[in-house]
C-alpha cells in the first residue's frame, strides 16, 4: 500500500499536521545525504530499504521533491551517466540541518511509542 | 520519453493549468525519464514493448493528477502563489493608484529637469507649453497603467497562478482606471478618483489582457514544440551534462 502519498498533501500545505507528517521527508533527506540521487532512484530505494512498507505513487516523488527544494533543503542539477541525463537531487546545507532536527524527533517519538507499547513490540 | 502518451497527457494539463515555459519542460523532462526508466526495467523483465508501455504508465500515475499535484507545489512556492485573491485581486487596485501618481510626479520631474526656472513659472501659470506638460504626464499617467498591469500578468505567470488570475489582475487594473483621473491645471495636478468614467485609461489593463491572452496561445504553441523536440535519451548520448 502506498502509505506515503497520503501524508504528502499535508505535508505541503503546512496544515493539519499528523502523525506521520514528517516520515516522507525524513526517507528523502536521509537517503539523499548518503548520495546524490534521481527521482526513480529516490522511490526504488525507499521500496526495497523498507521492504515495501513505504511505496510511492512513482510519479508523486516529484512535487515533494519539488516542495523539498522550493524550501531550498535539497537542490537538484542536471547530469549525464551512462548516456542518460537526468536530475539529481543533492541535500543541501539546510536540508542537512534540517534531517539532524527530524532524525532527533523521530527517535524522540519512536522511543515514547516504545515505552507505551512496551517490550512485546519492540 | 516525451512522446508517451502519459507524458503528453501530463505536459497539457501543465500548460493549461499556467506552468511558465522553464518549469514545465523541465518537469515533463523528469517525469519521461522516470517514465523511461519503469519501461526499460518492465522490458528487463522480458515485457514487450507494448506491455512495457503499459506497466510504465500505471506505475506512474494519472498523469493530470500528477500535474496538477505539480501545479499546485510551484504556486505554494511563492507568496502570491499562496495569496492570489489577495495578490491579484486587491493589490492591483492600490499599485494602479501609486503607479499613476508615481507616473505624473515623474512626468512632471523629468519636464522640470528640462526647462528653466523661468520657462517653469511659465509652464504652471498655464502659459506655452503647458499642453505639452498635461500631454507627457497624462501620457506617464497611462503608461504607469499598462505598465502595473503588465507586472501583474507577469507575475501571474511566474508563480503560475494562471491566465485565470493574470486576466483578474488586469480586471481589478481596469475597474481602478476606471475611476481614478489624473487632471493637470495651472499650479495644481490632481490624481484621485472620480464618478465620472475614464474611458480611456479603463481600456488599458483590457488591452494588456488581450495582448496577454494571445502571448499565452503563443506560449502553448511554442511550449509544445519545445517538448516534441526534447531529445530522448539516445539523443542526450553526447551531449554534456547541464
Amino acid at each position: 500500500m502506498p502509505l506515503i502519498v497520503r501524508y504528502i498533501a499535508p505535508v505541503m500545505s503546512k496544515t493539519n499536521p499528523s502523525f506521520l507528517n514528517g516520515v516522507p521527508e525524513l526517507l528523502v533527506l536521509k537517503l539523499l545525504s548518503r548520495r546524490e540521487m534521481y527521482g526513480y532512484e529516490i522511490v526504488k530505494a525507499i521500496q526495497s530499504q523498507t521492504d515495501e512498507i513505504f511505496s510511492f505513487g512513482e510519479g508523486c516523488i516529484y512535487p515533494y521533491l519539488h516542495y523539498l527544494e522550493s524550501e531550498k533543503l535539497v537542490a537538484s542539477h542536471r547530469k549525464e551517466v551512462d548516456g542518460r541525463s537526468r536530475n539529481y537531487y543533492q541535500l543541501t546545507a539546510r536540508g542537512r540541518k534540517r534531517l539532524e532536527a527530524l532524525s532527533a524527533e523521530w527517535t524522540r517519538v519512536a522511543s515514547g511509542i516504545a515505552l507505551v507499547m512496551g517490550p512485546e513490540h519492540a | 520519453m516525451p512522446n508517451a502518451p502519459a507524458i503528453r497527457v501530463f505536459e497539457r494539463r501543465l500548460q493549461e493549468l499556467g506552468c511558465p515555459a522553464g518549469q514545465l519542460q523541465r518537469r515533463v523532462r523528469e517525469l519521461a525519464d522516470h517514465h523511461e526508466d519503469l519501461k526499460q526495467a518492465a522490458l528487463q523483465e522480458g515485457l514487450s514493448e507494448a506491455e512495457a508501455e503499459a506497466r510504465a504508465d500505471q506505475r506512474l500515475g494519472e498523469p493530470a493528477v500528477l500535474a496538477d499535484r505539480v501545479a499546485r507545489m510551484l504556486r505554494q512556492s511563492s507568496w502570491l502563489g499562496r495569496h492570489r485573491v489577495l495578490g491579484f485581486c486587491l493589490l492591483p487596485i492600490p499599485a494602479t493608484f501609486a503607479g499613476s501618481l508615481l507616473g505624473v510626479a515623474v512626468a512632471f520631474g523629468l519636464v522640470r529637469v528640462w526647462v528653466s526656472a523661468d520657462e517653469w513659472a511659465v509652464l504652471a501659470d498655464g502659459g506655452p507649453g503647458f499642453g505639452v506638460l498635461v500631454g507627457a504626464s497624462r501620457a506617464a499617467c497611462c503608461l504607469a497603467i499598462a505598465l502595473i498591469t503588465a507586472l501583474f500578468c507577469w507575475l501571474a505567470h511566474r508563480s503560475a497562478a494562471g491566465r485565470k488570475w493574470a486576466l483578474l489582475a488586469c480586471a481589478c487594473c481596469s475597474l481602478q482606471s476606471f475611476f481614478g483621473y489624473c487632471r493637470i491645471l495651472p499650479h495644481s495636478a490632481n490624481v484621485g478618483y472620480s464618478s465620472t468614467p475614464n474611458w480611456s485609461c479603463a481600456l488599458i489593463p483590457l488591452w494588456v489582457a488581450a495582448v496577454v491572452w494571445i502571448w499565452h496561445l503563443l506560449e502553448q504553441r511554442r511550449q509544445q514544440d519545445a517538448v516534441l523536440d526534447m531529445p530522448t535519451h539516445t539523443d542526450d548520448q553526447g551531449s554534456g551534462a547541464r
